[in-house]
């Protein structure tokens, strides 16, 4: 069966974020609860929700004696350039562009200290005290190169399918507003899609923030659940992979309704929905 | 009640997940063999968390010897055994890296499955999890407990966290009765999926080098699911 490749140390998959930082990421975000002058722009909400993810990503492979390397990660910032976010020190060069996780994991730009609320396991609340890693900050200027984006993207999975031809393949997220001002990104997002390891071919998730504040729409399966005057909601459909078997059920364990051609895309999302998305994304359930 | 010193011989079988070092096994057994009741555990640190194997080796320990013996008396043990964990000096630690920080505080988990045998020929065995109990008697498989059936492991087995939590998890509890003679086998989930799948018989006679040869070929032909595998022999 495709996508069921175990995945380990010898064996680790890769996570590839390709992330909108072009000007119109400025706006105002559709999604927040906040409207109007206090909505968070699309760009903070981006980068809050990759720094949210990351360490999600961290945390899963975080052990008492260090980060096990199950996943190698790479980011990609497309806007003014078209450049790798993070890079591999030399003792750490997978010679892909990505880069192994513990990696990442001890290399945060900087820790928040946050207060998070947590069950006291007596029917109440307490406060917690929490370090939050920041690895990114909000960055909008210029075009949006999704095209080139896609394309430096296709290098680094490639380069990292040939060293790694068993593994789960890569799963490659790209946030952004939409619309691409460099050519036709669905061509780009199939050369992508098309490289594969013995396990199954590229999945590649869009993420579609927008500041319209129509309601959110998670993991559609046909075009027509998308509202209908978004033309780059349906190109940015058209790209996505559809979800394999594992995601489908993690999916379905959230509670949403899939089905054989339930697309790894949304909408419109707000925060919520989107790290949803995202951690079912990389739920690792073969992890191990 | 005999005060005769129970000849029972308990032996330990422990591979770690393929890939992974020793120390990196995070399956746990003790037993208290000396006098009666014998008193035998395992546990299953799960993966996800940090501090398992530390938790799964404190759940064990503090199982044989503290009496935990039913679901009861276990709930009342725990939260001694949670607070013994929460001020281990590696959990406490100040100079944790923020990813261990933040696990750390979501605790450990561990499945753990213990058995009493009694010298009156009774045992009784509680469980949270999906470590299994094989009661082999004449060369055949008397009973398997709290799981009998290959395919119902899953991968969210009931756990004992190391912090409390707001539901209590599923302690189920059986007993029985035992002659000389007979085999008594802890083993933890894939184990007890692979013996359950094809055969527990002749698993009381391995010892340390042929469980590890077992192992390995049952992983290769893909009837032993990769996960450290450990199995505690009771010779009665």
């Amino acid at each position: 069966m495709p996508y069921s490749a175990e995945i380990s140390r010898q064996q680790p998959t890769a996570f590839l974020f390709l992330l909108d930082q072009s000007a119109s990421m400025q706006e105002a975000f559709g999604g927040a609860e906040e409207k109007g002058d206090a909505a968070p722009s699309k760009s903070r909400v981006l980068a809050d929700t990759v720094n949210r993810l990351l360490q999600n990503l961290v945390l899963r492979c975080a052990k008492e004696e260090g980060v096990r390397d199950y996943f190698h990660v790479g980011v990609i910032g497309y806007g003014e350039r078209v450049q790798p976010l993070v890079q591999p020190a030399e003792d750490f060069d997978t010679g892909t562009g990505l880069i192994p996780i513990s990696h990442l994991a001890e290399r945060p730009k900087r820790m928040e200290q946050r207060v998070k609320t947590v069950e006291d396991g007596a029917g109440g609340t307490q406060e917690q005290r929490v370090k939050m890693p920041v690895w990114f900050d909000p960055h909008a200027k210029n075009g949006t190169p999704m095209c080139q984006a896609l394309d430096l993207g296709a290098q680094y999975v490639r380069d990292w399918i040939d060293r790694h031809p068993g593994s789960f393949p890569p799963v490659v997220l790209n946030v952004t507003d939409g619309e691409a001002t460099d050519g036709e990104p669905l061509r780009y997002a199939q050369q992508l899609r098309s490289f594969a390891t013995d396990d199954g071919e590229v999945l590649l998730f869009n993420v579609h923030l927008s500041e319209s504040e129509e309601p959110a729409v998670a993991f559609p399966a046909h075009p027509d659940e998308l509202p209908r005057n978004d033309e780059y909601a349906e190109v940015l459909f058209q790209m996505s992979s559809t979800l394999p078997f594992t995601m489908r059920s993690a999916a379905e364990q959230e509670g949403y309704t899939v089905d054989l051609d339930t697309r790894g895309f949304v909408f419109n999302a707000d925060p919520v929905s989107l790290v949803k998305f995202l951690e079912i994304g990389t739920r690792p359930s073969n992890l191990r | 009640m005999s005060t005769r010193p129970p000849a029972i011989d308990i032996r330990v079988l422990t591979v770690p997940k393929e890939g992974h070092r020793a120390e990196e096994n995070e399956d746990a057994a003790a037993y208290a063999a000396d006098t009666w009741p014998v008193r035998v555990a395992i546990a299953d640190g799960a993966t996800e968390a940090v501090f398992s194997g530390l938790w799964a080796e404190m759940l064990v320990a503090r199982w044989v010897a503290d009496d935990g013996a039913t679901p009861a008396a276990l709930a009342e043990a725990l939260p001694a055994w949670r607070n013994a964990w929460q001020n281990h000096p590696a959990v406490r630690s100040q100079d944790l890296p923020w990813y261990a920080a933040a696990k750390a505080a979501d605790g450990a988990h561990a499945t753990l499955l213990g058995l009493t045998l009694r010298a009156n020929g009774t045992w009784k065995s509680v469980a949270v999890g999906d470590g299994v109990l094989m009661h082999l008697r004449e060369g055949r498989l008397e009973r398997a407990w709290p799981m009998d059936d290959p395919e119902a492991f899953s991968d969210r087995p009931a756990l004992l966290a190391s912090v409390a939590r707001p539901s209590p998890p599923r302690m189920e509890a059986a007993s029985g009765d035992w002659a000389p003679g007979d085999s008594l086998l802890l083993t933890t989930d894939a184990v007890a999926a692979w013996l359950l799948r094809t055969d527990p018989t002749a698993a009381p006679a391995w010892d340390a080098a042929s469980f590890a040869e077992q192992v390995e070929s049952a992983r290769t032909q893909g009837l032993l699911r990769n996960d450290d595998s450990t199995l505690v022999q009771i010779s009665t």
